[in-house]
């Protein structure tokens, strides 16, 4: 293990790990020293020659100069940061450094975070002794996300370190070479990687700068800023959203060693502009009236009191969301307990909750280890199945691109390739919801195995066998509860004498784990049966769009009919504030406070900023003052508030201490806590394998509510299409581009699109998330 | 191949060249192919037929020469009457004259005398099979005793025995650095197990420097033998020759060698019956001076960006895609199959105490014989540039004497009579190198001389460590002030210090080793420099200087 050693450093000792990079030691206890390429993501590699010290190997032995990062500590000893001659090499060092850059700092887009701003001052430099002229370089269009500025360059390499190196994106280089180095693409055109937006972190200067924060400049320091949680998508990484005059300018990664350390997805990085959208609401509404918020609040209890007096405290229910917080969806709860209701669904669909509840349940339960982030960095041989992780779970898949470098295999179970398949070692292209019977042939040696999935078996029986350290990760965002069950299954069956197995599931939601584990909640056919048959005749939602859990807008339309009253309290304006009866509106996540359950049942707080506006009451707080205005204002101050999941009936579990700083917590289930349980879910229905089977297909830019309202990400969605493989195509005599009408079979149609990457007999359409207003546009634009 | 076949094969092609009475080498290296040797061996070959005499008279391409100033060259031996003579300058419309004197009196006019010092000072190791084989026959190189050594290694002795001479011999890396061969061999064999690699660095990247060349042109058998010994000895069961793609004659060379080699059984599995296995392959490098740098060239051959990487970990411990890698330069390889046959305390016998045996030299520059020579170490720089050399043409004077390429330094008159080995040539300012050796006469232009070589070092930053990157560019364009009159006691000032940051503190040898020329320059002509400053204690010597601070 690890062993202790003493170190000098500027005449002063410190006990350190041995083999610790010495720069990392310096600058983790205050010491600055000057320099650049290295990152503690990325590590050193000694390029730069700025972080120079003077070492001994001890205090007898005269100092040399050497670079720190490239130093690991050994007992005894003496570094001198401080050192003359060291000084003068760093002063010198940044001095050539700085040669070409331009002195654009008034109008650089890097002003007031400057990594090089920093490092000089730092190193003193201050006079340029060269008198030539600077080279200069033409700038790339590199998509919607990223200015490019060669000329502000000073070759650190940090780019093509992170972009290719970390990322394994392929398409940013290093070109050229000497005194004249470009780090761009071949040719102009939008970067690939789904994580480009961490260019702008780690380049030191502004080369590479956010394109959509530059266009209506702010400086940094102007910016309001608290430290928030991501909310699109169920990773949950801790980021820094800032606002300036009213509006979002830019959101940063937080560090968070627990889970995102230093980078962030570019949806997380970009899809935060929503909160800027016009269609972002900004005044309550009640029948078509537009009135103030808390007059809307204060009008829906009226009327929802009414309802009650006249049909019983079973007539009215309500429907959740994972992209609320606890305290927001407990509060709905609340709510609806005071009405004397207990009817309250989170999912879009029963199979969806059963899928989500198991997992839920199997993550905190402490029965198998749950993988963090940085744990699955350090996977020795990686499964994912039933999604297209890098579109559903981006930062999921960095890590495991973490793992493919230091050598894991990874295999891939789902119906259509994506961004990950590129990077693992083999796919399996499967018909949707054969992926539990293909995971659980694996971890079973004696299974007979089919001859199409051989080959692929063979190996990763291999591989599995070969590992230490092996990690599943399957989806519980489908409603596929047999993968939820034959992960955990895997899981367990592996975990065997010197190897531990570890899994994860992610989920629909930034807060889907959260209310998977709500206690009492409904199936949602409960909710929707009950308003078919009249017995349920309010429904409250919270920040949701029914819309999207209904294949066409008739049945959307069909299924709100019998409602008598319909009150919706959101953030943007959707398909359901438009159907609604009374909309109160709320303020964006980003202004919010709260708390989100991630994939890993963490735990995390997150700080809202209150920003001046039209709208300045977060969904809690409306929600809390619906409960008062019932006079039933006790039961959030007492117990049932923070009660209202099982979650922290664990004792141990202190949500209220929680930071917005902190990294987190996970829960964990006590044993004297059952798992939720779960109904079985109706088993997908079997159909025959000649019949075509819909992959509903996600996007990182195009799926996700939220972020279809940033612009960037709505330039950069798939249009819809209706994919086939080629072989099928040929066999019912359709062409790429022709129409493909599959009404009849999948109530689905559009211009086909060939994809040899994609299972047979499957045909795949993109997850769009149209945004409200473009629809109806849409819908306008036919008519007329 | 078994021990037995290969004293056969050797026999049986020494017969087959003693038949002839007369026998005519060719030298058909890229020099002398240059000057149309081709040509000349084709037309001695047809002339030869028409004259009758082709049953007792073998024409030969064989390897270069040496004298490469006096190309293309011809050496007609007599094997009856036992002697050969050489001719220099040799066109295809002198063939039916040589033809002529096969049996009678030799040509005066193309006659090369063979006993000036040129050939007599020299000592060849690496070169002896040089003009006497042909490079693209196997057999020719057994005859010569070639795999001999190898067979000796794999069933006499054991790979420790191998490392015990190759350590005994106290060779040194010829690549230029000069490290100990054996200290080199024992740190990858002692590696840990599994998969170790050879490489055999080809990238000769130097202005003016062939050495590496010549031997993969005129003798590749000898590189890959040594490889393999090399293989043996570190336990490694693979190897790749780095080269670059401006030697094509190299390339094809050594692809045919590699392929007879593998025919032979002399590579592939089983060597010589032996449980041994060595297999080599080919790396063509895109003409980058930096991949000659080990890290760097381990990161081309990898399909990575030629970049070097900062050491510890040595290539040896962790080199190609991670295994212990041994590297060494071409002549190094070319030295083991001799000391392995001869043993390591022969070799140790020749050259001074610290540098032993001989070293290969690209003689060129202002001076009479250039060519590709062989000395012993501790010979004189004044022995090789006046007697091997000839001395400077049109009686000029001699002024200084660059060797190492880019990263060596000039020599002036005064240290000419200093030992040739790698510890004085470092005293003055200069290093081994890989052999590039460029005499300069009085006509040189010191501060140019220097501006050349750094702007080779700026337009060879691979761009990764700044000193190195940013430093070499601004040391150019200040040389290049200097030359135009335009610069000033501070710029020279602003020179040294970054002549100290770059040497200090680069990444590679590249970096290092750039300011190399301009101190040795400064050391020995500042006076070059400083006359060419507006306010230089020369002010106004200068013509173009004088002119400069008039107009201001």
């Amino acid at each position: 293990m690890s062993q202790k050693v003493t170190i000098t450093i500027d005449g002063r000792a410190y006990e350190v790990e041995a083999g610790e990079n010495i720069l990392q030691i310096c600058l983790d206890r205050g010491l600055l020293i000057p320099h650049f390429c290295y990152h503690e993501a990325l590590g050193p590699v000694g390029a730069c020659r700025l972080c120079a010290a003077s070492i001994a190997p001890s205090a007898d032995k005269p100092g040399r100069l050497d670079m720190t990062c490239m130093t690991r500590a050994a007992d005894g000893m003496v570094i001198n940061i401080n050192d003359d001659y060291a000084r003068a090499f760093r002063k010198k060092v940044i001095e050539d450094l700085m040669l070409n850059h331009p002195h654009d700092c008034p109008v650089c887009d890097e002003g007031g975070e400057c990594m090089l701003q920093n490092m000089t001052v730092l190193s003193e430099h201050q006079h340029r002794s060269t008198r030539f002229p600077k080279r200069t370089w033409e700038n790339q269009y590199l998509g919607p996300f990223i200015h490019h500025e060669m000329n502000r360059c000073i070759t650190c390499y940090r780019c093509t370190r992170f972009y290719g190196d970390y990322a394994l994106g392929r398409d940013l280089g290093a070109f050229g070479s000497r005194n004249r180095v470009y780090f761009g693409r071949v040719r102009d055109g939008v970067l690939e990687s789904e994580f480009s937006g961490n260019l702008v972190d780690v380049c030191p200067t502004g080369v590479f700068t956010d394109k959509r924060f530059r266009e209506v400049y702010a400086r940094p320091w102007d910016l309001s800023t608290a430290r928030s949680v991501c909310v699109h998508c169920s990773v949950g990484c801790t980021v820094l959203p800032g606002f300036r005059h009213g509006t979002l300018r830019r959101i940063k990664p937080a560090e968070n060693s627990a889970v995102n350390r230093f980078f962030i997805c570019d949806r997380g990085r970009f899809g935060g502009e929503y909160v800027n959208h016009p269609s972002r609401l900004r005044s309550g509404r009640l029948e078509g009236q537009v009135i103030d918020p808390e007059e809307v609040a204060d009008a829906v209890i009226g009327r929802l009191k009414a309802i009650v007096a006249e049909h019983g405290p079973q007539s009215v229910a309500a429907l959740g969301s994972s992209r609320a917080s606890l305290e927001a969806n407990a509060a709905l709860g609340i709510l609806l307990a005071a009405l004397g209701s207990q009817t309250i669904a989170f999912f879009a669909s029963d199979a969806e909750r059963a899928a989500a509840r198991r997992a839920a349940a199997i993550t905190v339960s402490g029965q198998v280890r749950v993988a963090s982030l940085p744990d699955m960095e350090k996977a020795d041989c990686v499964f994912v199945a039933g999604g297209d992780l890098t579109a559903e779970a981006a930062m999921m898949d960095l890590s495991i691109r973490q793992a493919i470098r230091a050598g894991a295999p990874v295999f891939i179970l789902s119906p259509r390739a994506g961004s990950l398949d590129q990077y693992a070692r083999m796919s399996l292209r499967v018909r949707p919801g054969t992926e539990a019977a293909m995971l659980s042939q694996i971890a079973d040696s004696s299974a007979p195995v089919g001859t199409e999935a051989q080959a692929f078996v063979t190996a990763a029986r291999q591989a599995l066998a070969d590992s230490k350290h092996p990690l599943v990760l399957a989806s519980a965002m489908r409603g596929d509860t047999a993968l939820v069950e034959a992960a955990f299954e895997f899981t367990r069956r592996t975990t065997t004498e010197g190897r531990v197995c570890s899994l994860a599931y992610w989920f629909s939601g930034p807060n889907a784990a959260g209310v998977a584990l709500a206690n009492g909640d409904s199936p949602p056919s409960a909710v929707w049966d009950g308003i078919r048959d009249n017995r349920i005749k309010a429904l409250i939602v919270l920040e949701r769009d029914l819309s999207r859990d209904f294949s066409s807008e008739n049945e959307f339309a069909a299924a709100l009919k019998n409602i008598r009253f319909l009150a919706v309290i959101d953030s943007i304006e959707t398909a359901t504030t438009t159907a609604a009866n009374a909309v109160i509106p709320c303020v964006s996540h980003y202004q919010s406070s709260g708390t989100f359950m991630n994939f890993e049942g963490r735990c995390q707080r997150f700080a809202g900023l209150h920003i001046p506006g039209p709208v300045t009451r977060t969904n809690s707080e409306l929600l809390i003052r619906m409960i008062e205005a019932l006079g039933e204002g006790d039961r959030i101050a007492g117990a049932e508030y923070s009660t209202a999941y099982d979650i922290s009936a664990d004792s141990s579990l202190e949500l209220d201490a929680l930071e917005p700083d902190h990294v987190g917590v996970r829960v964990r289930l006590g044993s004297h806590l059952q798992p939720p349980s779960v109904a079985p879910a109706n088993p997908p229905t079997a159909s025959s394998p000649l019949q075509f089977a819909l992959w509903r297909t996600h996007f990182l830019f195009g799926s996700e509510e939220l972020s279809m309202l940033a612009p960037p990400i709505a330039e950069l969605s798939p249009k819809p299409w209706v994919e086939m493989h080629p072989e099928d195509a040929r066999h019912r005599r359709l062409t790429e581009g022709a129409t493909a009408d599959l009404t009849k079979e999948l109530g689905v149609s559009g211009p086909l699109r060939l994809n040899d990457r994609l299972a047979r007999h499957v045909v795949a359409v993109p997850v769009l998330a149209v945004p409200c207003a473009e629809r109806s546009r849409e819908r306008e634009e036919v008519m007329a | 191949m078994t021990p037995d076949e290969l004293k056969t094969t050797a026999e049986k092609q020494r017969e087959a060249v003693g038949k002839y009475p007369h026998r005519v080498h060719v030298c058909m290296a890229a020099g002398c192919i240059s000057s149309g040797s081709d040509k000349v061996k084709d037309a001695l070959t047809d002339e030869l037929k028409k004259a009758g005499k082709d049953k007792c008279c073998l024409v030969k391409g064989v390897g270069c020469m040496g004298l490469c100033s006096a190309g293309p060259l011809v050496e007609v031996a007599d094997s009856v009457a036992g002697n050969s003579v050489m001719y220099k300058n040799v066109t295809a419309e002198d063939v039916p004259a040589l033809v002529a004197s096969l049996e009678g009196k030799p040509v005066p006019h193309l006659l090369l005398p063979k006993d000036i010092p040129f050939f007599t000072a020299q000592h060849k190791i690496v070169l002896e099979n040089f003009g006497l084989i042909d490079p693209d026959t196997i057999a020719d190189y057994i005859m010569m005793g070639g795999y001999e050594a190898l067979n000796k290694a794999l069933t006499d002795m054991g790979p420790a025995e191998v490392l015990h001479e190759v350590t005994a011999s106290g060779l040194r890396g010829r690549g230029g650095a000069g490290y100990p061969t054996g200290l080199k061999w024992s740190t990858v064999a002692k590696a840990g197990g599994g998969q170790k690699y050879v490489i055999c660095n080809a990238d000769e990247g130097d202005p003016g420097a062939f050495m590496d060349r010549s031997v993969l042109e005129s003798d590749p058998h000898r590189v890959l033998e040594g490889m393999a010994i090399a293989g043996f000895a570190v336990g490694a069961n693979a190897g790749y020759i780095y080269v670059r793609a401006e030697y094509p004659l190299a390339v094809k060379r050594l692809k045919n060698a590699i392929r007879q080699a593998e025919r032979s059984g002399l590579l592939g599995q089983n060597i010589f019956g032996t449980p041994f296995n060595f297999k080599i392959d080919i790396r063509l490098g895109a003409g980058a001076f930096v991949c000659g740098e080990e890290t760097a060239l381990i990161a081309s051959i990898e399909g990575l960006r030629g970049q070097p990487r900062p050491r510890p970990p040595y290539p040896a411990v962790s080199g190609l895609w991670g295994c212990p890698t041994l590297i060494n330069n071409v002549e190094t390889l070319a030295n083991i199959p001799p000391i392995i046959r001869k043993g390591g305390k022969w070799f140790a016998s020749i050259g001074t105490e610290k540098s032993k045996g001989t070293k290969v030299f690209a003689l060129a520059g202002q001076v009479n014989n250039t060519g590709l020579i062989e000395v012993p170490m501790g010979i004189k720089l004044r022995d090789i540039i006046f007697d091997i050399g000839g001395g400077i043409p049109e009686g000029r004077k001699f002024k200084a004497v660059q060797t190492g390429g880019p990263s060596g330094g000039c020599i002036p008159e005064q240290h000419l009579d200093m030992p040739v080995d790698y510890e004085s040539l470092a005293s003055v300012g200069s290093i081994m190198g890989s052999g590039g050796m460029i005499v300069m006469d009085e006509s040189s232009d010191m501060v140019d001389v220097a501006k050349y070589f750094m702007e080779f070092c700026m337009t060879e930053s691979c761009g990764k460590c700044v000193p190195c990157r940013a430093g070499t560019a601004q040391m150019h364009d200040l040389l290049a002030r200097i030359m135009e009159g335009d610069a000033t006691m501070r710029d020279l000032a602003l020179l040294e210090k970054l002549c100290d940051l770059v040497k200090n503190t680069s990444l590679c040898g590249l970096g290092m080793t750039a300011p190399n020329p301009v101190l040795s320059t400064l050391q020995y002509f500042r006076e070059e420099y400083t006359s060419r400053l507006l306010d230089g204690g020369g002010n106004g010597r200068h013509p173009k200087t004088a002119a400069a601070a008039e107009v201001r």
